[in-house]
């Protein structure tokens, strides 16, 4: 789906990242409004419970005490959304910036969490231990990372798991996108400055990629293959 | 207003378990499925009078659920509570015999009116029906009474197809 918002034919490159955009904001706000639901049938019922008990029975203090903590857990869930639709909203209003890739990677998983649980798929993310900064147009590259990782939802039979991992090689950052059966996101055998070919699916990231310096690379794990974004570290002069 | 069968099908489980204990107060008992196939399975052991019914899920998602409900269940009363925006999907839920598209988060008190009213549907349409045999059978035409009790109770021929007599 987020695939065919950049393949618009017609439609300048800007405009198909907006519907892109857009259709993730549509995704977000649907679960927004699920949260909400939640929050306000339980604060419903807990009036429910105290002006509406049957007979003169005193509300249960436990019955209290689990309606309670699911209106907590679930402002806990809504906030942590809003967090995630406020950083990508600061990204796109930043323009270039620097971003480290374990904060670009949990953000960009979270953002997906919704895609991935309307395909059954668990979504999960690796931090690297060190967080390794890279300077560019944040909110492109998030779009490259979210087409890449609905790239694998799509592929991914329901009940698998698709994880997102940070790392980094040299003067380079890489995210893997793998699935639950690889044991690791595999090595990549030297690429051109260009990367690898892309599938057909992934095509339309092509005019994407050479501006923000990124190459796409596919590594083989011996259970299948994990796509490897490879992005330059910020360098000591754009500090 | 007597008591009716109510489902509600969503994937967000507390949502469903929360709404159908504020239900049960208000002595609408409902049972729960949390995505399309269990609801399918649930409305074929005990046919609901009225569905409450998502329309984004995992699987099998609640557009498709309605079609194939309106086909095989056609008396089952069908409400959307969704919270998808869309005025397109409205329309279609709509033209596919949803009763009403509702917007979450709703008010309980317009959700369980708008329950109630889905079902004096269901109703009017029975007494319709059996009026209009009813007429048919003072006529003195019995077979055509019996065929519109059978259409209603019936009307994909599901019981003729399995050589119930």
């Amino acid at each position: 789906m987020l695939q065919r918002c950049l393949q618009g034919k017609g439609n300048s490159m800007e405009s198909r990242e907006s519907v892109l955009i857009g259709r993730m904001m549509a995704g977000m706000t649907h679960e927004l409004k699920n949260v909400l639901a939640i929050i306000k049938e339980s604060s419903g019922l807990l009036q429910d419970i105290l002006s509406l008990g049957k007979g003169d029975a005193a509300p249960k203090p436990e019955q209290i005490e689990k309606v309670a903590s699911r209106i907590q857990t679930h402002v806990a869930r809504g906030n942590a959304q809003l967090s995630s639709l406020n950083w990508l909203a600061h990204s796109m209003s930043d323009g270039s910036s620097s971003v480290g890739i374990n904060e670009l990677s949990s953000e960009s998983v979270n953002l997906m969490q919704r895609f991935a649980r309307l395909k059954q798929v668990e979504l999960g993310v690796q931090p690297t231990d060190r967080d390794l900064a890279i300077h560019t147009d944040v909110t492109r590259l998030f779009l490259v990372l979210v087409t890449c990782i609905e790239y694998y939802l799509d592929r991914e039979s329901p009940k698998g798991r698709v994880a997102v991992r940070a790392g980094g090689i040299g003067e380079e950052a890489t995210l893997a996108i793998l699935t639950g059966s690889m044991g690791g996101p595999g090595t990549v055998e030297r690429t051109g400055a260009g990367g690898d070919p892309l599938p057909s699916e992934l095509a339309s990231l092509e005019p994407l990629l050479r501006p923000l310096g990124v190459r796409l690379a596919f590594a083989d794990t011996g259970a299948g293959t994990a796509l490897h974004l490879i992005l330059p570290l910020r360098r000591d002069e754009d500090r | 207003m007597k008591d009716f069968k109510v489902l509600l099908v969503d994937d967000e489980q507390e949502f469903i378990e929360t709404l159908s204990e504020r239900l049960k107060m208000r002595d609408l008992d409902a049972k729960l499925a949390l995505d399309g196939e269990q609801a399918l399975d649930a409305v074929r052991d005990e046919e609901p009078d009225v569905m409450l019914l998502d329309l984004k899920m995992p699987g099998m998602d609640g557009m498709e659920v309605l079609r194939q409900i309106k086909k095989a269940y056609p008396n089952v009363q069908v409400v959307m509570l969704t919270g998808h925006g869309s005025e397109k999907d409205e329309e279609q839920a709509l033209r596919l015999g949803a009763y009403a598209y509702l917007q979450k988060p709703v008010d309980l008190e317009h959700l369980v009116t708008t329950l109630r009213d889905a079902f004096k549907n269901k109703v009017v349409r029975k007494v319709d029906a059996t009026m209009m045999a009813a007429t048919f059978a003072e006529a003195g035409e019995v077979e055509t009474a019996r065929q519109i009790m059978d259409q209603e109770e019936d009307p994909l021929g599901t019981k003729k197809k399995k050589g119930r007599k």
